[in-house]
């Protein structure tokens, strides 16, 4: 199998790298690539699977990516109990910001023809409000590149314009996102909870008018 | 510029916060606790947390003499419990009685007493029963509050 480009995700490592942010993969497990979702009841993002087979999930900059065995147990862990949400059956959680309640999802109903899901941006500290953000994985690392190159202070710096409506430019040139949020079930991802950031709801309707 | 955004934020007192604000403020609390509770780190390790205010962002424009960021308003959560307790503050919030300071606190006191034991360390695997029963208790509770 040969495994799938990640200009985004390496883009994201020179940023870090060039930084002097963290950036510690976890040594992948035997059978990656091979990402198995079933108990999610959902295919594998073709990204996430590519990802899999070079790291195991790992710490970069403030993003905990989950490893494999992480995320097996954490969208479960979301889906039953009470606080349940009730959009939880419709996302996969893979990556979370350093602790804090927000998390990166892919929208598997949502993937294309190669595999690829959007994903959005979760955030549980506001009743599980969802904003979408990239149409693929490997293209919300070329977001948070942008935004490690752009905007992430050195350690102990000054405060910065928070992702992702710190990028938004780029994300307004994201077509096929944009063309994703009208339609099911992103729209019912959209209307849950607060609803999306507010640069968000403006980005989407500049698009629409 | 963080110090000039929380002293902006108690000028804005009376001002429910911003998502926007919000986000900036839970980024300096997570930092915050890291660098003022060295032991969150050393329980947790490489396990995931999560930051949780004891009492909310949501209701600083309540408490205006509090600096919301002080490290004892401030608990690591392991996933599994924040998603309880998140749910009790929701039940809370849908009463519609969470619009004193008082009644804030109160709750707030609520979750420390249900969940408490849970602060600042990683959960054990298999105590789902547990944190439910901590939800269901709390929401007993609240509610006996809220009628009162």
């Amino acid at each position: 199998m040969t495994a799938n480009p990640l200009p985004g995700f390496d883009a994201f490592e020179a940023a870090c790298k060039q930084r002097g942010f963290t950036w510690r993969p976890f040594a992948p497990v035997a059978g990656a690539g091979d990402l198995d979702w079933t108990p999610l009841g959902a295919a594998a993002d073709a990204d996430l699977a590519a990802l899999q087979a070079r790291c195991d999930g790992g710490r970069f900059w403030e993003i905990d990516l989950a490893p494999r065995a992480r995320l097996l147990e954490h969208n479960p862990m979301l889906r039953r109990g009470s606080g349940t949400l009730p959009i939880a059956h419709q996302l996969v959680v893979f990556a979370s910001w350093h602790g804090l309640a927000w998390h990166l999802a892919t929208v598997p109903a949502l993937a294309d023809t190669g595999g690829r899901q959007p994903v959005v941006w979760l955030d549980l500290y506001d009743d599980g409000a969802v904003t979408p953000i990239a149409s693929s994985v490997d293209r919300c690392f070329s977001l948070l590149a942008e935004h490690v190159e752009r905007f992430a202070p050195s350690p102990g710096g000054d405060s910065e314009p928070a992702f992702a409506g710190s990028v938004a430019g780029s994300i307004a040139t994201d077509t096929r996102l944009l063309e994703l949020s009208g339609a099911v079930p992103m729209i019912d991802l959209l209307a849950h909870g607060t609803g999306p950031e507010p640069w968000f709801a403006e980005l989407l309707a500049a698009a629409r008018r | 510029m963080l110090k000039d955004f929380e002293e902006e934020m108690g000028d804005l007192a009376e001002t429910a916060l911003s998502t926007a604000e919000k986000k900036t403020l839970r980024g300096a609390a997570r930092d915050r606790l890291a660098k003022e509770k060295k032991s969150v780190a050393e329980a947790f390790g490489d396990q995931p947390y999560e930051v949780h205010h004891r009492v909310g962002l949501e209701y600083a424009h309540r408490f205006p003499d509090m600096d919301i960021n002080d490290v004892d308003n401030l608990v690591a959560l392991d996933p599994a419990v924040h998603k309880r307790v998140s749910a009790a503050w929701s039940y809370f919030r849908k009463t519609g009685k969470d619009n004193t300071a008082e009644a804030v606190k109160k709750v707030s006191k609520i979750v420390d007493d249900e969940f408490g034991g849970w602060f600042d360390d990683v959960a054990e695997e298999g105590i789902e029963e547990q944190l439910e029963a901590a939800f269901q208790e709390s929401v007993s509770r609240i509610d006996k509050l809220v009628r009162t």
